[in-house]
């Protein structure tokens, strides 16, 4: 039995997840990191991704993230996350129109500020994609 | 017969206004719900945000960030948040005096108001104050971009040190019934004095520069957007609460009123019988 840390999973409508785990693995925006318990204190900045949760009764559970902040102190790991969706809550086929849509919208972007908010929308739609499809290991 | 007419017409205008605080109530009770519910969600985010920001500004030096940086106060800002209408108790009344004291205390400085509601520029705007920054008229779509927007304009203000320190004066939505006006420090971000381990190394993904330039402006956001949702519901619950009692008030009016219109209404039969009754003495 690996040993277990507190998790809790926060975004600006609701409050997702309070639950032990044994083993998260976040998308930081610097690349991907895993959380293991007993880790040194850390602050993190999350890119949208993949974020998968192992918890202490063996179950796994997989969200999609758009960004958002990480931090570990004393065995307590606080997800702040600006938008997250279960696996189970991701509509892949709208998830697919507003990749293509945003796509469009990067090539018609006339500004660099409409253009990294397009990129941003991209990332997004990748991100629900990649979690929607990831078929779990 | 005069007073009888009169009574019946005040009735009738009580009676109309008694629609009226019925109606405002209905209306705030509905807006209440949907306002704590909004208020409800984003507390957890913001309170978490705000221990670990504070936590975090323990550990890490004050001149990492302009936003951590303590100065000598020369200048202080206030925010003050209120509602754009009345009609609300003693929600505005409230937190305008709150404020007034904080100014009182401050007197020294310099203060510069940023107002958020009408009610709350009206007041000051009266008593020429400074106020160097206004928002008003949007409650009713309230949304995240007003949060960013004040957030904005605050943290503009403090970076290029027009002031120093930032208080948040508004009501906390304890309960329906009950709203506390609190003053928070904004800025600087005071770090979390009961962390022991103060000197302890955190690790910063990417950098500590990275992290903080982030995350830093929008914890004020989230702070200030966790402010709004408070103070507005409290406006709600204030309003539904205020016109309930008016609405009960102008039924006991109306009781009374109606009371005494019987009253008259029966005096004066009384007095015709008596006319005919003496009347009719007099032609025997």
């Amino acid at each position: 039995m690996a040993a277990v840390f507190h998790v809790e999973l926060i975004t600006p409508e609701r409050h997702l997840l309070s639950a032990e785990s044994t083993h998260v693995r976040a998308p930081g925006s610097a690349g991907d990191f895993g959380v293991l318990a007993n880790h040194s204190p850390m602050v993190a900045g999350l890119g949208p991704g993949r974020l998968q949760i192992d918890f202490a009764d063996n179950r796994k559970e997989e969200f999609a993230i758009s960004g958002g902040y990480f931090t570990v102190e004393n065995n307590k790991v606080i997800i702040l996350a600006e938008t997250c969706l279960r696996k189970s809550e991701i509509d892949l086929n709208k998830a697919r129109a507003d990749k293509q849509a945003a796509q469009q919208r990067i090539d018609a972007a006339a500004t660099p500020a409409e253009r990294d908010e397009a990129r941003a929308s991209l990332d997004r739609a990748n991100a629900l994609i990649l979690v929607a499809d990831h078929k779990g290991d | 017969m005069a007073g009888l007419k009169l009574i019946k017409r005040r009735i009738a205008s009580v009676k109309a206004t008694q629609q009226v605080t019925r109606v405002m109530k209905m209306v705030a009770a509905a807006r209440l719900r949907r306002a704590q519910e909004s208020m409800m969600n984003a507390r957890p985010y913001s309170l978490t945000l705000r221990d670990a920001i504070r936590d975090l500004a323990a550990h890490v030096d004050a001149s990492s960030h302009p936003l951590l940086e303590v100065r000598d106060v020369d200048h202080v800002g206030i925010i003050v948040v209120t509602g754009d209408r009345g009609l609300a108790g003693s929600f505005n009344v409230n937190v305008l005096k709150r404020a007034q004291q904080l100014m009182n205390e401050n007197a020294q400085h310099q203060i510069h108001l940023v107002t958020v509601g009408k009610k709350g520029s009206e007041f000051f705007a009266r008593r020429g104050a400074d106020i160097s920054h206004r928002m008003q008229g949007f409650f009713n779509s309230l949304n995240f971009s007003h949060a960013i927007e004040l957030g904005e304009a605050v943290t503009a203000q403090y970076i290029n040190s027009t002031m120093d320190r930032v208080y948040v004066v508004y009501n906390e939505f304890k309960s329906v019934i009950q709203q506390r006006v609190v003053v928070e420090q904004l800025l600087p971000i005071e770090p979390d004095s009961s962390v022991h381990n103060a000197g302890a190394e955190i690790i910063f993904e990417p950098s500590e520069i990275e992290v903080l330039k982030a995350i830093l402006p929008k914890h004020v956001n989230v702070q200030l957007w966790r402010v709004l949702l408070e103070s507005f519901a409290s406006e709600m619950a204030a309003r539904m609460t205020a016109m309930e009692n008016a609405t009960k008030n102008a039924g006991e009016l109306i009781d009374s009123l109606t009371l005494n219109y019987n009253k008259a209404r029966q005096s004066a039969i009384t007095g015709e019988i008596l006319e005919i009754v003496a009347g009719a003495e007099g032609l025997k």
